[in-house]
């Protein structure tokens, strides 16, 4: 599916995967859209996106925008295009179809046209952006005195010292 | 059928392909055997000789044209699904 596809390299971790599928699945659905979501053996998943008239049945079998999201490396790697439903016979048939170029082209257009591709992109994005700002961040802290007890450096205006607990003396 | 397009604009030749008896034949048991694929064969062959005794110089070139540039596009669509492999 190179021919006709959007692919592109995330930098979030894999484990946002299902959060990602579901935030997926809740927003083309509210759009109207069927939407089926299939987890995957690797930790990823398959979000099969369709509309009736949108996408066009070819040789009996319903084409839709399917969305893979794969674990790659330190992120993840998102892989839209135009899919099929259904058993693997047919598919692989449609694969050999001498028109399926014509089609999948025909039907990818669609998909361009409407920007499912890039809403979808938009919220694997959005969701990774999220979870990066709810991470805590870790603070700078000016350090200052020496605790009397344990030698550790502690923060300016520590009573208590952070690495030992022991009180220090006021001077 | 008497446009090459269905009324969303796409191409609906599959249509005819899935509705052919030549199609269901050879398909309702899943296995495609030889004997199959050389009647298959023969039978498009036939249709071209058909084709050219009904077309004038003219329609068959624009036959020739068409069939010409989807074997173009099938074969260079492969050919870049390959490459990507």
């Amino acid at each position: 599916m190179s021919a006709f596809c959007t692919k592109k390299q995330l930098q979030g971790d894999a484990s946002l995967i299902p959060t990602i599928a579901s935030r997926m699945e809740s927003y083309f659905s509210s759009e109207g859209y069927s939407v089926q979501v299939q987890e995957l053996y690797n930790g990823g998943s398959d979000i099969s996106i369709s509309k009736g008239g949108m996408f066009k049945a070819v040789l009996g079998m319903k084409t839709a925008l399917k969305i893979n999201l794969s674990p790659n490396g330190e992120g993840i790697f998102f892989d839209a295009g135009i899919g099929i439903f259904g058993l693997q016979l047919i598919p692989t048939l449609i694969m050999w179809y001498v028109a399926w170029p014509v089609l999948i082209s025909q039907i990818w257009g669609i998909v361009k046209q409407a920007k499912l591709d890039d809403k979808a992109l938009e919220i694997a994005e959005q969701v990774i952006a999220e979870n990066k700002s709810h991470k805590p961040q870790l603070q700078s802290v000016e350090l200052g005195e020496f605790c009397s007890y344990c030698g550790q450096k502690m923060p300016v205006g520590s009573i208590f010292c952070p690495f030992c607990g022991k009180k220090q003396e006021q001077l | 059928m008497d446009s090459f397009f269905d009324k969303d604009g796409y191409l609906n030749l599959d249509e005819a392909v899935m509705n052919s008896d030549s199609f269901k034949k050879i398909m309702e048991d899943d296995v495609v055997t030889d004997a199959e694929l050389a009647e298959q064969t023969r039978k498009v062959s036939d249709l071209f000789r058909q084709l050219e005794k009904a077309c004038n110089k003219e329609q068959i070139e624009l036959i020739r044209k068409t069939f010409t540039e989807m074997g173009v596009l099938y074969a260079i669509y492969n050919y870049k699904e390959l490459k990507s492999i």
